[in-house]
């Protein structure tokens, strides 16, 4: 498996907030497909779980303003001593179901290996 | 200044950010489109989006209304929107194209882009247009080359120009003397 780093650089307007490049950006596309306000409505339908913070967005916000944000996938959320392991698959037209299913698992491994003693 | 209708798309950012590169760009959502502002503008463009024409009937309103008054350019749904209003039927396709790279033809009756006989070019539809198709003053100019359905329009009688691909997308080359052309045209 391989992956592309693809730097972007872009200039913002004067009156451009944080808050407001965070929520142009998120949801992220990769994780809802796109155009984004008709996948959401089509995935608040489809999908029966909440996601939690599965897909959301971790970061930080530094007081000159600099800020890094992630899309939270292979990550386990710990709560009332619950771990919750979240993995899902982006379905194209050109996608095999099975093999989507089966690709869950591979997601999962790392963070599944953790509870094996 | 060019006015672009977004029809609630990922790419309408890209195509304001292609086309601000030739003239100032006001990006208004289709819900909230701003009537003053829109009838000062040169240009009007139809963004891509989901669904069918049928569901925007202010686009279509729009388009009568500017019509042989202001340039109009519709990209992907945008293409198809016109061809709706001008009387065509926008119907589903056998081979579904999200995110494909395919090779178009230019046909003779493209006077925009004369020097070129074909493109590569990234599609994002399901839709086309049912043909035959018949207009007076639109001509279809550009097809894709396996399955010949129709990928561009010119009417130079009204100045209304379309392509159903998208010259925003990395998967087209040199979308941006596309855009360019058909801006100057």
């Amino acid at each position: 498996m391989s992956a592309f780093l693809i730097p972007l650089e872009f200039l913002l307007n004067n009156t451009s907030s944080n808050y407001d490049i965070i929520k142009a950006m998120m949801p992220g596309g990769s994780v809802i497909g796109c155009p984004k306000i008709s996948t959401l409505n089509l995935l608040n339908y489809q999908e029966k779980d909440s996601r939690n913070i599965y897909t959301g967005s971790f970061g930080y916000i530094k007081t000159n303003g600099d800020m890094r944000f992630n899309i939270i996938i292979r990550s386990l959320l710990n709560y009332k001593n619950i771990s919750e392991i979240s993995v899902a698959s982006g379905v194209i037209l050109g996608s095999e179901s099975k093999k989507e299913y089966a690709e869950n698992y591979i997601k999962a491994k790392s963070l599944l290996d953790i509870f094996k003693s | 200044m060019i006015y672009l209708i977004d029809h609630e798309d990922s790419f309408t950012f890209n195509l304001a950010h292609l086309l601000g590169g030739f003239d100032d760009i006001f990006v208004s959502n289709y819900y909230n489109i701003d009537k003053a502002k829109i009838a000062k503008a040169k240009t009007v463009v139809f963004s891509p989006g989901p669904g069918e024409p049928k569901d925007y009937p202010a686009t279509t309103k729009i388009y009568h209304q500017f019509r042989g008054k202001k340039k109009i350019i519709g990209i992907c749904l945008g293409f198809q929107h016109i061809l709706y209003a001008e009387g065509g039927k926008i119907i589903q396709q056998n081979k579904i194209f999200h995110g494909y790279q395919s090779i178009i033809s230019v046909l003779p009756t493209s006077k925009v882009f004369k020097n070129i006989k074909q493109l590569s070019v990234g599609r994002y539809h399901s839709l086309k247009l049912q043909e035959p198709f018949h207009s007076n003053t639109l001509n279809i100019t550009m097809r894709c080359k396996t399955t010949k359905a129709a990928m561009a329009l010119e009417d130079h009688t009204n100045n209304v120009f379309g392509f159903q691909f998208h010259p925003d997308s990395f998967l087209t080359k040199n979308g941006k003397l596309l855009i360019q052309k058909i801006l100057s045209a």
